[in-house]
């Protein structure tokens, strides 16, 4: 007999060991890339009012990173991976906890969460030990919660389910892509009653927590520069933002990579066969309930189809690993040996089919990470940005968009030479176009994501031919530095701030 | 009746009494079948006899204690032929007069005669009470006994009524406004502002910005935090099931008094009785009491020409001041005879297990609950945009906040109406605050502050909503300058009261009390330099408030104003009321009503703090219809 909160141990365990694996295997997070550099410019860049109100935006372990980057750098970056590995064991412990309340046995149970976790895309976000394993726990919440609600069907449970979905939008980006796939599900668990009597009252109730939700990003993007809705855009680019990839297209030459990503996703749907089967075939059992089973594991794939038709490029182990958690509901409602074992032969199958797609694929942080995994000599992350980390460390002021620009911010480990978007001094430069600072650092417009960057945007030959009285000076791995010639126009208004000391 | 026809030195007939019911039968005042089925309710319900029968309307009072003094060979007193002779009142001794239902009457030959309408416990009592003095006593009807109580101690039930509290708690009574102490804090606050605003003008603008931005977060984050238990926490409603109710022995219900304090209302007083006509308990255990102002003859007529059954009483309170309502709960009080107590509106309809449903709470709360407030909500929310939103308001408050201040084991103050007491407890804290125009709230509190717990039961009561904008102004500046009051008599002595309630009970009462005032007062404010802000694009805003404070300004306003839209929206779902929800997008304009009558209530504090706004009812088309229904469910 193995306990809950042994199971959690064990789970919490493994999510370190394997965190641990990783980085040993010379693993470097963009997504703690990303909050070291958020918590640095927390830190150091002018305007900390508006930075502080905008780390409020939908990534609570900013908040989190920031108040420890306070206290001390290397904190920062120890604080996620502590926290994820806490989650992680919580979410085992759960899940092992929830198949055993439904009658599973402590052997089975603890053979469905082994399979479960040695499953790519669970292994995916518990060995890199950052907000996905955050994000997993959220949407396992949600799944968890409609489940509910299809099962009550009470107003109590439509409106705790608001709730958490509000939560989960607050949390996760990945909210945006999967939102349409959720609303059926929300519609067909509703309170019949509700639905037929006060459509437009059900719409307030389920929609004004993420409409608050999404009022409050607008508020916050307004708050730091200015654009009720560049919170918004960012909230949708999100993922997009957080790994840029390759660029893939819907039919186009990586139709066939996206078509099989898909499929890989959709294998674990299989593990549902034996409940959707069961209620099709038993009398008196809840189709509604199976309906909503299916569709929540369905959701991450709908998420991640969604989010590569409007042109997002983001990769598909950035959605698919959240449709593990349904499949933990899933697998609970199978009550009878064999439809257990039936399941669990599925799941067996979908983890050998998930392996050979994570095996053949060439998406760029899918290769690193497997790489990692298999302790095979990986490239140093991110080598440009650390040589230019490395050049503007004793430099003038520089202007630098954090877009692509975090990874250098995190090399630098500190902004106080810099000019990034928080400082109302970089919005000034790119509205006034005439810029004033001394150094413009800006990446090949060609790199994934670069056209997104706001010096590119807005002096679209910056790349190419620089401004008229400036000089190329610096030249490496993807990015330029271009210094405004001290003879040049505009050299009188030059702004070289002496460097701020570092709180 | 003459003194001189008192049997000296009798008691009971010593001989074998005839039966009740073949004395009744053989005087033609009840057929047979009533006889048999109040004989099956007296069984059922473990009652005299001839309780049963007057209860169920079959025998007048009168009569029954006319054939009670024949059946036990005692005279019977008609006081009002025969009143009592008011040298042998003690006023000390009118709660055992009560409870004893007797009283003094004459004294004859050396030997007091009590009237009573009880006459063996009452011989039982006097023979302990005076051994050697064998009593002498006389039958009287509860009717003729309550009209004594009310005649003799009229200035004694007034005095009390009106004085007790202020006398025996004076911190706990409001007929004080403001105290000393607290006239000394507000003068030393608003002199420590001026003199902020004459030498360092901004500075003082920023800092109280900042305290009321942070007031106006934290009672949304509280109000969010409450409403959102209430409505998705398992568990958070202290509920009995159908179960518990059936296993409750209806001969072990103990007597129940329920009040109904009215003023110039008779148009709703058959909505009443047939709503208590209802009411699932022993009807021969009820003690309703009618509290009507002496001078208001309207409703004294129509009580009267209503012909209400023996159950029903009607206790007349002397005009005196202050004319409030919980003035007249406390005349009433005295007389009360039950071992639990409920306040109603004259226009409500509680649901009909509710007694028994407090009941069953009562036995399974921990010993010091001893009041529960049961849910209360409107017969008449469709009847126009107003109505709506006073029931939005209502559900939020007693169907999502109360359970959830009752879970978490904060202060809970009362609502108006289906308070339930143990009534020992209610004498024993004096009653209600006379002083108080929302005594209720100020009750639930100061049973906190005194250790004891108030908890929510899941029985609605369903009253009429203010479907008159001018009425519900006036209603709900009466409810606001209450919780000023009780903001103030509550904030005495902070420290002891922090102590007795704890932190986190503390803070509940700020929140919920003064925050609610609070809301009220500052909301309009807001609202004007927002919009101000807004339409005029003016840049003087920005010196009093610079970014660090702007921005967390608008946040509040905009998040805190969705989230108690949200709020508003979920409070009817609990109650399956969808069609309600897509109305709380409206309930801003509710607020601006909220904030006209808060300033109204701050004025009137100062001005005439003890003035009680009279709330017209039975002014609703629903009320009508509940009238004629009533009245025809009172003839068929």
């Amino acid at each position: 007999m193995i306990r809950s909160s042994a199971a959690a141990a064990l789970g919490a365990l493994f999510t370190a060991a394997s965190g641990s694996w990783l980085v040993a295997g010379g693993w470097v997070d963009p997504q703690l890339v990303a909050l070291r550099a958020t918590a640095v410019m927390a830190r150091d860049v002018p305007g900390f009012v508006q930075e502080g109100l905008a780390l409020v935006e939908p990534k609570p372990w900013l908040q989190m990173g920031a108040l420890l980057e306070m206290l001390g750098g290397p904190t920062t970056l120890a604080a996620l991976p502590v926290l994820a590995v806490g989650v992680g064991g919580v979410l085992l412990g759960k899940g092992y906890e929830r198949l055993r309340s439904t009658g599973w046995n402590a052997g089975s149970a603890i053979g469905a969460i082994a399979l479960l976790v040695v499953h790519p895309f669970t292994l995916w976000a518990l060995s890199r030990t950052g907000p996905d394993i955050l994000a997993l726990a959220a949407f396992a919440v949600v799944t968890a919660s409609i489940r509910q609600l299809a099962e009550e069907r009470t107003a109590r449970r439509a409106i705790s389910l608001s709730l958490v979905i509000a939560c989960w939008s607050w949390i996760d980006p990945r909210f945006v892509y999967c939102a349409p796939a959720l609303l059926p599900l929300v519609l067909g668990s509703v309170p019949a009653k509700m639905l037929r009597e006060a459509p437009s009252g059900l719409l307030l109730v389920l929609g004004v927590p993420v409409g608050g939700m999404l009022a409050l990003s607008s508020w916050l993007g307004w708050a730091s520069t200015g654009d009720w809705a560049a919170a918004l855009e960012a909230l949708g680019s999100e993922v997009c933002d957080l790994v840029p990839a390759e660029a893939g297209s819907w039919l186009g030459p990586d139709g066939e990579r996206f078509l099989g990503a898909i499929g890989a996703g959709s294998a674990l749907l299989l593990v549902s066969a034996p409940v959707l089967g069961s209620c099709l075939f038993r009398p008196g059992a809840s189709l509604r309930l199976a309906g909503v089973l299916v569709g929540s594991c369905a959701i991450p794939v709908a998420g991640f189809a969604t989010a590569r038709a409007l042109g997002c490029s983001g990769h598909p182990l950035q959605f698919l690993f959240l449709a593990v958690a349904p499949v933990v509901s899933v697998l609970a409602e199978c009550r009878t040996g064999a439809r257990r074992a039936i399941a669990l032969g599925l799941l067996f199958v979908a983890v050998a089919g998930a392996w050979v797609w994570v095996a053949r694929s060439d998406e760029g942080e899918i290769v690193r990470w497997r790489t990692a995994l298999l302790h095979r000599p990986l490239p140093e992350p991110h080598p440009g940005e650390r040589a230019l980390a490395a050049f503007l460390a004793d430099g003038p002021a520089t202007l630098l968009d954090d877009r692509l620009g975090m990874p250098v911010v995190a090399a630098l480990g500190r902004a106080d030479r810099l000019v990034l978007p928080p400082d109302p001094l970089f919005l000034e430069q790119l509205i006034a176009r005439r810029p004033t600072v001394r150094q413009i650092a800006v990446p090949d417009p060609r790199r994934p994501g670069a056209e997104r960057d706001r010096s590119n945007r807005t002096f679209p030959d910056l790349w190419e031919r620089g401004r008229p009285g400036w000089q190329l000076v610096y030249d490496q791995l993807g990015w330029r530095v271009w210094r405004r010639r001290e003879d040049g126009p505009s050299a009188a208004a030059s702004i070289d701030p002496a460097p701020r000391a570092s709180r | 009746m003459s003194a001189a026809s008192i049997p000296a030195g009798g008691s009971a007939n010593e001989a074998v009494p005839r039966l009740l019911g073949t004395e009744l039968l053989e005087a033609g005042l009840v057929e047979r079948s009533e006889l048999d089925e109040a004989l099956a309710y007296a069984r059922r319900w473990r009652v005299p006899l001839g309780r049963a029968l007057v209860a169920l309307g079959f025998l007048r009072p009168i009569d029954l204690y006319r054939i009670l003094a024949r059946q036990l060979g005692l005279p019977f007193l008609d006081l009002r032929r025969f009143p009592v002779d008011p040298d042998l009142l003690d006023p000390n001794e009118l709660d055992a007069y009560v409870a004893w239902q007797a009283v003094p009457w004459r004294r004859i030959r050396g030997r007091t005669v009590w009237a009573t309408t009880e006459p063996q416990a009452l011989l039982a009592r006097l023979a302990l009470r005076h051994p050697t003095t064998p009593a002498v006593v006389a039958v009287t009807s509860t009717f003729d006994l309550l009209a004594t109580f009310q005649r003799c101690f009229a200035s004694e039930l007034t005095r009390s009524a009106i004085e007790d509290l202020a006398a025996h708690d004076p911190d706990c009574s409001a007929r004080t406004v403001f105290t000393s102490a607290q006239l000394v804090a507000g003068w030393a606050v608003v002199s420590a502002v001026l003199l902020g605003l004459a030498v360092a003008p901004l500075q003082t603008i920023l800092f109280l910005n900042g305290i009321l931005l942070a007031a106006f977060l934290a009672s949304v984050a509280f109000k969010a935090f409450l409403a959102t238990a209430g409505a998705v926490l398992p568990g958070v409603d202290t509920t009995v099931d159908r179960g518990e109710l059936d296993a409750l022995r209806e001969e072990e219900l103990p007597t129940y008094s329920v009040l109904v304090p009215m003023y110039k209302e008779p148009e709703v007083l058959p909505i009443l009785a047939a709503a208590l006509r209802k009411l699932d308990y022993p009807l021969a255990k009820l003690d309703v009491k009618l509290v009507l102002e002496a001078d208001d003859h309207e409703t004294i007529a129509a009580a009267k020409a209503l012909g209400l059954e023996g159950i029903f009483e009607i206790v007349l309170v002397p005009p005196s001041h202050p004319r409030t309502k919980p003035k007249a709960c406390n005349y009433a009080l005295r007389l009360a005879r039950g071992e639990y107590l409920v306040i109603y509106d004259a226009e409500d309809k509680p649901e009909p297990d509710q007694l028994k449903k407090a009941v069953v709470s009562f036995r399974k709360s921990p010993s010091n609950t001893v009041c529960l407030q049961a849910r209360l909500n409107f017969y008449n929310d469709k009847e126009n945009w107003l109505t709506r939103m006073f029931t939005l308001d209502y559900s939020l408050w007693f169907d999502l906040m109360l359970p959830s201040l009752d879970r978490f084991g904060m202060p809970i103050p009362l609502g108006g109406t289906s308070n339930h007491f143990k009534t020992s407890v209610l004498r024993e804290l004096h009653g209600w605050d006379p002083f108080n125009v929302t005594e209720d709230a100020d009750l639930g509190i100061r049973l906190a502050q005194k250790g004891y717990r108030v908890g929510v039961i899941d029985s609605t009561t369903f009253e009429e909503a203010n479907c008159h904008i001018g009425n519900w102004i006036r209603q709900r500046s009466r409810w606001l300058k209450g919780y000023m009051q009780t903001w103030l008599v509550h904030m005495r002595k902070p420290v002891r009261f922090a102590k007795i309630v704890g932190p986190k009970g503390f803070l509940a009462f700020h929140l919920f009390v003064g925050g609610t005032v609070a809301a009220a007062l500052i909301n309009p404010l807001l609202w004007v330099t927002f919009l101000t802000w807004i339409t005029t694009g003016s840049t003087s805003f920005e010196t009093i408030f610079p970014p660090w404070l702007m921005y967390p300004s608008i946040l509040a306003l905009i998040l805190g104003n969705t989230i108690l839209i949200y709020l508003s929206a979920i409070a009817p779902v609990k109650r399956e009321r969808f069609d309600l929800t897509v109305w709380a997008l409206t309930v801003p304009l509710y607020w601006i009503l909220m904030s006209i009558a808060g300033w109204k209530a701050v004025i009137q504090l100062v001005r005439c703090p003890f003035h009680w706004e009279k709330t017209r009812h039975g002014i609703s088309k629903t009320t009508a219809a509940e009238i004629a229904a009533a009245k025809f469910g009172a003839t068929a």
